[in-house]
């Protein structure tokens, strides 16, 4: 019996090299010991693995104790194989393959193949192993991956969101991807739009328009006419230019309202606007604009127009003709009315002792004082007008009889029932003329009897049309305080010039009496100076610069002309006296006593 | 002395670094780069604060996303061999200093506004490239110094031989050794240089490796084994040794290696990561302008 | 068989064959002898797969037998089957030993012991000549063999390889190499040393032995071998082994001693001499012809063309006209006056001094290679600093040269028959002046392969060509209004001396007043400060030394040696004392150089007192720099490694901005205090590369680069032949998918050259490797791309004369 080996290998280039060795023996032994018939190589193999011998037909296969191998794939420490069908062995890296033995010969075939990879190819993938590219993901996947990421929840998420608030509701009011946008949280007021972009931003890639803004700030109207605004522009600067350019390139409107309004700045309100943007265009504006009605106005402590009050210039008949004048033309006011101021606000003046003597039923002081007759508005910033009842009725009151405790008193303000009341007075009766009753005598409030006497004498034909036109006549009661329109000869058809004043002097600014109210009134106004209603007593610049300079001037009240004017609206208060007003701030007030120096 | 008359071309010039390339030049550019940001930010007063919506802030804003663009263009250049008269040296050199710039550029740009918006990303992902960025400058600066010897002048292909070279003798030098023995050996044969993940390969401490406990176990071995077997233990402890050295050797080169490339992997995906932000942020600004 | 034929060829090349062929096809008798067992041995031996190249192109093929550039197998099987087919009466396996008798009854006696009568006889053996065979005895039935084909082949065998010279040890290797194969391989070696091997074989050797895949017998020679075994004498005593096959390269004898026997002369002694030949190929005995390679014709056309034409002249068809007939028409159409081609190529040997004793067919041969070009009074021949290693001569009229840099006025005239262009023939260097023509007048140009090919083969043309250089070198050097006159006693005295490197020719302390100039490789100037030798500095060729003993009396005040392999002019002191006495103004330039000089050392010697650590690593780094063959450089490349990041780029710069072949290896190369010397060309003065190419494909280019163009046919001699290791035998990848492409997707290989396994998978085996090396990046506006692409500016490109200057010292220092 003989085992005919068949050794199989290759070499580098690939070439198979077979190695047939004959072992006359029916016993094969296998291991790494050269001394074996079928010496392997590999270190797997312990020097004596195993041995095969034939026994009665078959093949026993005797492994090393502690050592097996697989026999026809099942590991196993012995077993048999049978010659005619074959089987095969392996251990370590390799096969021996029992070939299945021909009927009658005598010889054993064994192939013994590598089978697997022999060793491990070190360094195959040359020098890409030294770098960290087997150790790490790749570095175009990561790339890859992270734009996929950042674009994914940055842009796309972001836009499909803005394209649902467009097409859905109720994405309103509640969080949406496209706020991913937004630089900054929303201005005060209008924190509430956090949740709604697409309220301002109307369309993709368009920016903000004021229609937008329109949608709820309806009432705002432009400062002037965009043209003439336009023109009115300070000279464009090389930065500017660019930036229109800039501008027009990509179509931004110049003057929308968020270029004042920017918005995503924070919670926070708009600033007052500053000095300088008005006075860029009205620091010189009549350069600009020839035909501008507006004089230039810069800062208010240097360039500041005088003001120009709306007055009662004169009348057409009964109705007042209202006209602005500035207060550089020292313009006079008709009011219609009598009134000397400083008669009435002299403390030395017989108005004076009476005001003393009434003081206990009207509570004057030691004289009158502006507050006795001028009654400030509920609102407070301005006076309600002067009123005859009520502010000058309780020293110039109108009785003339009291009989019984029944004082009988000229209607004001109907000139014809005064008339009809007196003759109805005189009828029936006459009496002389008392000497009291020359037109001469100036009556003097509260002597009372006297009248009586006259009234008496008045009692008797003929002298109730003395009565009434004495009453009517320079001394008599309508005249003094009112201009009278005499009637025709023989005629008692007597008029009275109608009284008009104006509700607010200056409409293109503003001004509130009460941050003022730490002032006397004649402070700046120069009531005690004035003898003639015709006065105007609205206070001029120069007196307001008692304590008002420019934006960033030292006097105590530095004033913007946001203070007094606004942008977009001229009746009412601007925006920043009403912020400062619900902010509670109050103007310091220690500058009363050196103001009035 | 040499009549021939020897140009004597100052290899000072071309033979400096790229952070001192040209004595320096674009750190210059840079540092004036960015004082120019600065002046400007604080002599343009931006009602009603800075942001990067106004003028100047779009102005700093296209000069930042340019910059980001021509910095990005490095790695396409490094890799495009076009001809023409340019030097990579300088490109790195501007990239290092005109990326730092970037930081008062861009921050800026920002207005000191951040939030958890596209915006603020972008400008979070280009810090984290910036700071890989120095991260490598540090790198680039201090270990190149150690790569050289590390592969003790032999090339990479040289290195891995020397092991398989040394795996081939063991095997040969532990035939006659018994099967206790031998699965030792073979413990060392299967050892890979390459295997380890990043730590391995930044630490360069391989803990556990067959090559060195195989070397511990055969040298104890050695002390008990007598005669032929101690022969044999011999020369394949001797040569576990040499291979231990030349795993270390590649180890060591390894460890350098990755120290030199790891910070490219934050800093170029990061980029990438940067534009699409970057992308995103446009968009964005104009998408809802 | 003592058979007598018309035509006995020896030798079955292509030019035997072709011979044979003609012969059969016009039915003379004849027989073709061949030694070896197969036709044309050369070839044969080619590695397999070869493609073998058919150049020139321009060259018309004539012969029976077919040619075309293929595949090594698909040629020698249309040989063989050709033979077969036109009945070609080949005798194998019988290599002549002998050549008696005279024209018309010649003996041949072979090998084998037969003797062969012929008429006439054809040489066509080339130059490989015999392998020197077995001294020892050896059985019949021993296994010997001289040459190995396919080292896979042999399996389980003890194999002694004999002869450890580069052949012995690539065969070595390659048996060994694979250990599947099991054989058991022995060098053996007759030396301890193995000084014939290339530095590479011999490590690879000692790596194997040090592995134990081989067995190295030093000092041992064979005293016998048998069938299984081999007895050889070493240094202890007689040893016998067992040994299945013997193979032994033990060099090789030139042909040359057996065509002597054969009573035929050479044109000189000189190793590239070739046997002296009649325009019919027919040598110096009578009826004996010599062709192909062996007669000077390396290209396989040229011998299949020469086997045609000599058959035909042996059947008497005189008036046949050499192939190359058109060629050399085309070449000599340009020139006035229409003579045939014969007349020019007497009138050009007649005229010009140099070829004079040149055989009609050296001249063919001669003019295949030149170029003869006429140029009208002014037209410049070449300027000042361009670079060509072209020799020029005379044939017609006179040039003149501008040997003054500033005035172009200062010429010196050079009259008809003279040469010029020598110095940069000899020094590889650019040209020193402008050259034009004075009158109209006819030029020949030699390329550099023609020129040394010429002076090998004509002893006389050497002589006049290296006097006439070393005259005018002189005159270039000394330049200031120096003429031929003036220098007559000093070239009296003039000896050309060659130095091996590392050899000094002056040394410091030494007595002497020569003057030595460098006239090929370059020297370094040492002094010894405090008992080491501090490197001074780099001499390129070209320039002198000596002249401050000479002008200042005393001893050599440093110590010149050899950097490289160089040719130096030995002038005599005293002469040239006479000289300068006669020139003061030489005089005042002689010391002006030597002032210089003397600061050099000077400032050497304050660093040095001054800070020694500076001046020790800048000369230690210049010793370094020469040691790695710096020295014969004219540009390389230096990376430092303070700064190199190792990430590849500038071999990615080199293989994309070629054609995907990297032509460096940045890791490989020494390495010194952080300066590297990567492999990459540097570009020698004398290139080894350029020693050995048959097509003559490596050049010089315009910027002195060092360059092989498209005519390479992938011999691989010139990656031999560099000792630098610098040239790579490649196959040219198929393009790459676009950069972006990569980036993006990551298609292809990515930038830089490509996996071995991408190229194999698309290049198909068939296509022929070509030699890749530095080309400078030659024409790419921009420079050098390794230099352009490296991001830390680590790698610098340097001529040694700027790197090894003091400058780097005053820097750093």
């Amino acid at each position: 019996m003989a085992f005919l080996i068949r050794t199989v290998s290759h070499s580098a280039e690939g070439r198979e090299i077979v190695r047939t060795r004959r072992v006359e023996s029916d016993r094969l032994s296998v291991g790494r010991d050269p001394a074996c018939d079928i010496h392997l190589t590999d270190l797997a193999v312990a020097l004596r693995h195993l041995s095969v011998e034939l026994r009665g037909g078959r093949l026993a296969v005797a492994v090393e104790p502690g050592l097996s191998v697989a026999l026809n794939g099942r590991k196993a420490s012995s077993g048999t194989l049978d010659p005619a069908t074959g089987g095969d062995i392996v251990l370590g890296g390799q096969a021996l393959r029992f070939m299945p033995v021909a009927a009658g010969s005598d010889e054993i075939s064994v192939a013994v193949e590598r089978s697997g990879d022999a060793e491990v190819r070190l360094g195959k993938g040359g020098e890409r192993l030294f770098t960290l590219a087997p150790v790490l993901p790749g570095k175009r996947l990561l790339a890859w991956l992270f734009v996929l990421l950042v674009l994914g929840f940055g842009l796309a998420w972001p836009i499909k969101a803005s394209f649902d608030r467009r097409h859905k509701a109720e994405t309103f009011a509640r969080f949406q991807a496209d706020e991913l946008w937004s630089s900054g949280s929303l201005s005060r007021a209008h924190a509430a739009l956090k949740d709604d972009c697409t309220a301002c931003h109307v369309k993709p890639f368009e920016a903000v328009r004021d229609a937008a803004c329109k949608t709820c700030h309806t009432a705002v109207h432009d400062h002037a006419d965009p043209f003439r605004l336009a023109r009115a522009r300070p000279d464009l600067g090389r930065w500017r230019r660019i930036e229109l350019a800039f501008k027009e390139t990509f179509d931004l409107p110049p003057g929308r309202c968020v270029e004042c309004h920017t918005e995503h700045e924070g919670p926070q309100q708009m600033p007052a606007t500053a000095q300088r943007f008005c006075a860029d265009c009205h620091g010189d504006l009549r350069k600009k604009l020839p035909d501008t009605p507006l004089p230039d106005a810069g800062d208010f402590g240097r360039s500041h127009p005088s003001f120009s009050p709306v007055l009662i210039a004169g009348w057409n008949g009964d109705r007042p003709r209202l006209r602005r004048v500035s207060l550089a033309q020292r313009p006079q006011e008709d009011s219609g009315l009598k009134f000397p101021h400083a008669l009435h606000l002299s403390t030395t003046s017989g108005v004076a002792q009476m005001a003393r003597r009434l003081g206990g039923r009207f509570g004057f002081g030691q004289a009158l004082a502006c507050m006795d007759c001028h009654d400030p508005a509920p609102d407070g910033a301005r006076f309600q007008p002067v009123d005859m009842e009520q502010d000058c009725a309780m020293c110039h009151d109108l009785a003339f009889d009291r009989s019984g405790g029944i004082t009988r008193t000229l209607r004001h303000g109907d000139p014809a029932q005064v008339v009809a009341d007196l003759r109805d007075f005189y009828r029936g009766r006459a009496a002389p003329t008392p000497a009291v009753l020359a037109p001469a005598a100036r009556r003097r409030p509260g002597d009372a009897p006297d009248l009586r006497n006259r009234i008496q004498f008045a009692r008797g034909p003929g002298s109730a049309e003395r009565a009434i036109r004495s009453v009517f006549s320079p001394g008599g009661a309508c005249f003094d305080c009112h201009r009278i329109d005499p009637p025709a000869f023989g005629s008692l058809d007597f008029r009275i010039h109608p009284v008009a004043f104006p509700m607010r002097y200056l409409h293109k600014g503003w001004f509130d009496h009460r941050p003022h109210a730490v002032q006397s009134c004649t402070s700046c106004h120069g009531a005690e100076r004035s003898s003639s209603a015709s006065d105007l007593l609205i206070p001029d610049v120069a007196s307001c610069r008692a304590c008002h300079g420019g934006e960033g001037s030292s006097k105590p009240v530095p004033s913007s002309c946001a203070m007094c004017h606004d942008y977009h609206r001229d009746a009412g208060a601007p925006s920043m006296t009403i912020r400062q007003k619900v902010r509670g701030k109050k103007r310091d007030t220690t500058i009363a006593a050196e103001a009035r120096r | 002395m040499a009549s021939r008359s020897i140009p004597r071309t100052d290899l000072g010039a071309s033979h400096e670094g790229f952070l001192r390339h040209r004595n320096f030049l674009w750190l210059k550019v840079a540092l004036i780069l960015s004082l120019l940001a600065v002046l400007g930010y604080a002599l343009i007063d931006v009602q009603p604060r800075p942001n990067g919506g106004s003028a100047y802030g779009y102005a700093l804003g296209t000069l930042a996303a340019l910059l980001i663009v021509w910095l990005t263009l490095l790695g396409l250049r490094k890799r495009a061999m076009t001809r023409g008269r340019w030097s990579l040296k300088a490109w790195t050199s501007a990239h290092v200093y005109l990326g730092l710039s970037l930081v008062v550029v861009a921050t800026l740009h920002t207005g000191f506004q951040f939030g958890w918006n596209v915006h603020s990303l972008a400008y979070a992902l280009m810090m984290v490239v910036i700071l890989s960025g120095l991260w490598g400058i540090v790198a680039y600066a201090r270990l190149p110094q150690q790569l050289g010897p590390s592969r003790s002048g032999m090339t990479r292909p040289q290195m891995i031989d020397a092991v398989v070279k040394l795996d081939r003798q063991l095997a040969a030098a532990a035939q006659p050794l018994g099967h206790e023995e031998a699965g030792i050996v073979r413990l060392a044969l299967g050892d890979d240089p390459f295997r380890g993940g990043l730590r391995r390969r930044l630490s360069g401490r391989h803990p556990r490796c067959p090559s060195a406990l195989a070397l511990a176990e055969t040298r104890r071995r050695l002390t008990l084994a007598t005669g032929d077997d101690a022969h044999a233990l011999e020369g394949v402890a001797a040569l576990l040794e040499r291979k231990c050295a030349a795993l270390a050797r590649i180890r060591g080169h390894l460890r350098i290696k990755a120290l030199l490339e790891i910070w490219l992997y934050v800093h170029v995906p990061v980029t990438f990561a940067l534009l699409a932000a970057l992308a995103a942020h446009i968009v964005s600004v104009f998408f809802y302008w | 068989m003592s058979a007598s034929v018309r035509i006995a060829i020896i030798g079955s090349g292509p030019a035997g064959l072709s011979a044979a062929a003609r012969a059969a096809r016009l039915g003379l008798s004849h027989v073709l002898l061949e030694k070896s067992d197969h036709l044309s041995d050369t070839i044969y031996k080619y590695q397999k797969g070869k493609h073998v190249m058919a150049t020139p192109s321009q060259l018309v093929l004539r012969s029976d037998m077919p040619f075309e550039a293929g595949k090594r197998e698909a040629i020698l099987g249309a040989w063989d089957r050709m033979a077969g087919d036109q009945e070609i009466n080949v005798g194998l396996n019988s290599e002549v030993r002998s050549i008696a008798g005279g024209k018309g009854a010649f003996i041949l006696a072979l090998a084998g012991g037969e003797t062969i009568e012929a008429e006439n006889v054809v040489l066509a053996i080339g130059t490989q000549g015999n392998p020197n065979r077995m001294r020892c005895p050896v059985e019949a039935e021993a296994a010997v063999q001289y040459q190995l084909d396919d080292p896979g082949e042999y399996v389980d065998e003890h194999i002694v390889v004999i002869g450890a010279g580069d052949a012995g040890i690539e065969n070595a290797l390659g048996l060994a190499a694979d250990p599947e194969q099991r054989n058991q391989v022995t060098i053996v070696n007759r030396g301890a040393e193995f000084a014939t091997a290339k530095d590479a074989n011999v490590k690879a050797l000692l790596a194997a032995e040090a592995e134990g895949r081989m067995t190295v017998l030093r000092e041992t020679t064979a005293s016998a071998v048998g069938p299984g075994w081999i007895a050889f004498d070493t240094r202890d005593g007689e040893l016998k082994a067992p040994c299945d096959r013997v193979i032994a390269r033990m060099g090789s004898a030139p042909p040359r001693a057996f065509v002597e026997a054969c009573g035929i002369e050479f044109t000189g002694p000189d190793r590239l001499a070739y046997p002296k030949l009649s325009p019919t190929f027919e040598s110096t005995v009578p009826g004996i012809f010599v062709i192909g390679a062996l007669a000077g014709y390396p290209l396989i056309k040229h011998c299949m063309n020469q086997g045609f034409d000599v058959v035909e002249f042996i059947n008497g068809n005189v008036a046949l006209k050499p192939a190359d007939e058109p060629i050399l028409q085309a070449k000599f159409a340009g020139l006035p006056g229409s003579r045939p081609v014969d007349s020019w190529l007497e009138l050009l040997r007649s005229n010009v001094t140099i070829l004079n004793d040149l055989s009609p067919l050296q001249m063919r041969e001669f003019m295949l290679d030149s170029e003869a070009r006429c140029y009208r009074a002014g037209d410049v021949v070449f300027e000042r600093n361009a670079p060509g290693s072209s020799l020029f001569a005379i044939a017609e009229g006179s040039v003149s040269v501008e040997i003054s840099k500033a005035d172009s006025s200062i010429t010196v005239p050079i009259e008809t028959g003279s040469i010029f262009g020598e110095v940069g023939l000899i020094s590889g260097r650019r040209r020193g002046a402008t050259v034009r023509a004075a009158e109209d007048s006819i030029l020949v140009e030699v390329p550099r392969m023609a020129a040394l090919k010429l002076m090998s083969a004509v002893p006389a043309a050497r002589r006049a060509i290296t006097r006439i250089s070393i005259e005018r070198q002189l005159l270039q050097m000394f330049g200031s209004g120096l003429v031929r006159g003036d220098l007559a006693d000093v070239l009296e005295t003039a000896e050309v001396k060659s130095v091996k490197a590392g050899e000094a020719i002056l040394t410091e302390g030494d007595e002497g007043q020569d003057i030595f100039v460098i006239r090929q490789g370059s020297m370094v100037v040492e002094k010894s400060i405090g008992g080491r030798p501090i490197f001074l500095s780099y001499l390129p060729a070209g320039s002198y030394v000596g002249e401050m003993a000479l002008l200042e009396g005393g001893r050599r005040t440093a110590t010149v040696r050899a950097a490289v392999k160089s040719e130096v002019i030995r002038l005599d002191g005293a002469a040239f004392r006479r000289l300068l006495d006669r020139k003061p103004e030489l005089l005042a330039r002689a010391r002006s150089d030597m002032a210089s000089r003397r600061q050099l050392n000077d400032f050497i010697e304050a660093k040095k007192d001054g800070f020694g650590g500076a001046v020790d690593l800048y000369s230690s780094v210049a010793s370094f720099l020469v040691e790695n063959g710096i020295g014969e450089a004219t540009d390389v490349l230096l990376i430092d490694e303070k700064l190199c990041v190792g990430c590849d780029n500038c071999e990615r710069a080199c293989a994309d901005s070629h054609e995907g072949l990297s032509r460096l290896d940045r890791e490989a190369g020494k390495t010194y205090a952080h300066l590297h010397v990567p492999t990459s060309c540097r570009h020698c003065e004398h290139p080894h590369c350029m020693v050995d190419c048959p097509p003559n494909a490596i050049h010089r280019g315009p910027d002195g680069e060092v360059y092989i163009d498209e005519t390479c046919i992938g011999c691989g001699n010139c990656q031999r032949n560099c000792p630098y290791g610098v040239i790579r035998m490649e196959k040219v990848p198929p393009k790459k998918p676009p950069l972006l492409a990569w980036l993006i997707a990551g298609l292809g290989p990515g930038p830089g050259e490509p996996s071995k396994k991408w190229i194999e998978k698309r290049v198909s085996p068939e296509t022929p490797k070509k030699a890749v090396k530095c080309d400078m990046c030659a024409g790419i506006t921009g420079g050098p791309a390794c230099v352009r692409a490296c991001p830390t500016g680590a790698a610098i490109r340097v001529a040694p004369e700027q790197f090894l200057t003091v400058a780097r010292l005053e820097r750093e220092g």
